[in-house]
């Protein structure tokens, strides 16, 4: 089984977080959580973190567009930054070595939300192994989770992913 | 007869062609302003994107959802140790012939289950066999000509046999309609199923689905 070349958080427009998830240890997180509250969203925090100095994609003219990081999630839709939060981000072998993705997704509207989502997988000079998936829609219920899982067709090459999103 | 009449007649038919072409282009500059403005524009056939939501949409099943079961599918298949992880690859049977359709709208089945098979075969890699069981006739054909001597054997050699086949794909597609006779709105949820059975104990090896639940005002017909 091979490792997966997958970066930590990041925090940019275009990437939230990446985490190695080959264990299932839980609790994931201390963070102290009460009870009967309804969700907050400040996405605008999110909009604003730095860029991680992970695998990125980069335009063949140096700064002619921003950087697509790699193992990450990436916005297609503006408006979309400021209704959606990528809560987690995980990335793991299967038993026949292809990878699986998953991100958990929280809507921070006071409505249903429909996007749709899709996955890239690379090797490790970022060449595309097989097709991008076909679209795939998450409706996510207002101030609740919603959770997108993709899997390669490829094995062992398969070093780098990217997901996208969209709007309806 | 008076051959005067003939002449009143022809100028009489003169007037009455003048006034039916008058009445001819009023028709048409009346139906032309009823006709929908995106009807009258659309002149020319467009090329759409397979994977996205087209111009006539309606509650079925429609080519986004062809692609994009398919697509799922193929990804989980290929994850499942059972399947795609044997010393030796398993032959898999994957054609419509045991993919029924007992849902309200008209489907070619032939639309999944092809899609399928080229895609598990194209991304397999050699992990899974599939047979041409569709096809049987046919190399029972090409075998009996080896076996004459009408042809020699080829460059493969020959087989006992024709394989015979460790997993069969079988599936359904169902719906439910419901409509509102006071709005008109028209909602569907489609269920497909897919199933790999094991061919020699029967057992389901793998499962999934793909449901797509819909509503709308305008219905579409598909064939």
């Amino acid at each position: 089984m091979s490792r997966l070349l997958l970066g930590g958080a990041c925090g940019s427009v275009a990437c939230l977080a990446a985490a190695t998830a080959l264990s299932l240890a839980f609790p994931a997180s201390d963070a102290a959580a009460r009870e009967n509250r309804v969700l907050k969203c400040k996405t605008g925090k999110a909009r604003k973190a730095p860029p991680y100095a992970g695998a990125a994609l980069v335009a063949n003219v140096a700064r002619a567009m921003t950087p697509i990081d790699l193992n990450a999630v990436q916005f297609t839709d503006k408006a979309l930054t400021r209704e959606v939060l990528v809560e987690a981000l995980f990335a793991r072998r299967t038993e026949t070595d292809t990878v699986e993705v998953s991100a958990r997704f929280v809507n921070c509207t006071g409505r249903p939300l429909g996007i749709r989502a899709r996955s890239s997988f690379m090797d490790d000079v970022q060449y595309p192994v097989e097709p991008a998936s076909a679209w795939q829609r998450v409706i996510i219920q207002p101030y609740a989770t919603g959770v997108y899982r993709e899997r390669s067709m490829k094995r062992d090459e398969v070093k780098y992913y990217l997901i996208e999103i969209a709007g309806e | 007869m008076d051959p005067f009449d003939g002449r009143r007649l022809i100028v009489r038919n003169s007037k009455t062609r003048g006034l039916m072409r008058g009445a001819m282009t009023a028709l048409l500059v009346a139906g032309l302003a009823a006709t929908p403005a995106h009807a009258q524009k659309r002149r020319k056939s467009a090329d759409l994107d397979a994977g996205m939501a087209g111009p006539v949409q309606g509650v079925g099943i429609e080519s986004r959802d062809l692609l994009s079961m398919a697509d799922q599918m193929v990804r989980d298949i290929l994850a499942q140790p059972v399947i795609a992880a044997r010393a030796t690859a398993p032959r898999v049977i994957v054609d419509s012939r045991y993919f029924t359709n007992e849902s309200s709208q008209r489907i070619n089945a032939n639309l999944i289950t092809d899609r399928l098979r080229t895609s598990l075969n194209r991304a397999s890699d050699g992990r899974l066999v599939f047979l041409a069981r569709q096809n049987a006739a046919m190399i029972e054909e090409e075998r009996a000509l080896k076996r004459e001597g009408v042809t020699d054997s080829g460059t493969a050699g020959m087989t006992q046999a024709q394989f015979g086949g460790d997993f069969r794909l079988t599936g359904n597609i169902a719906s439910q309609d419901a409509r509102s006779s006071r709005t008109g709105t028209i909602q569907r949820f489609t269920q497909i199923t897919f199933e790999l059975v094991d061919l020699e104990s029967g057992a389901i090896v793998w499962s999934n689905g793909y449901d797509i639940s819909r509503a709308a005002t305008d219905d579409v017909v598909y064939r």
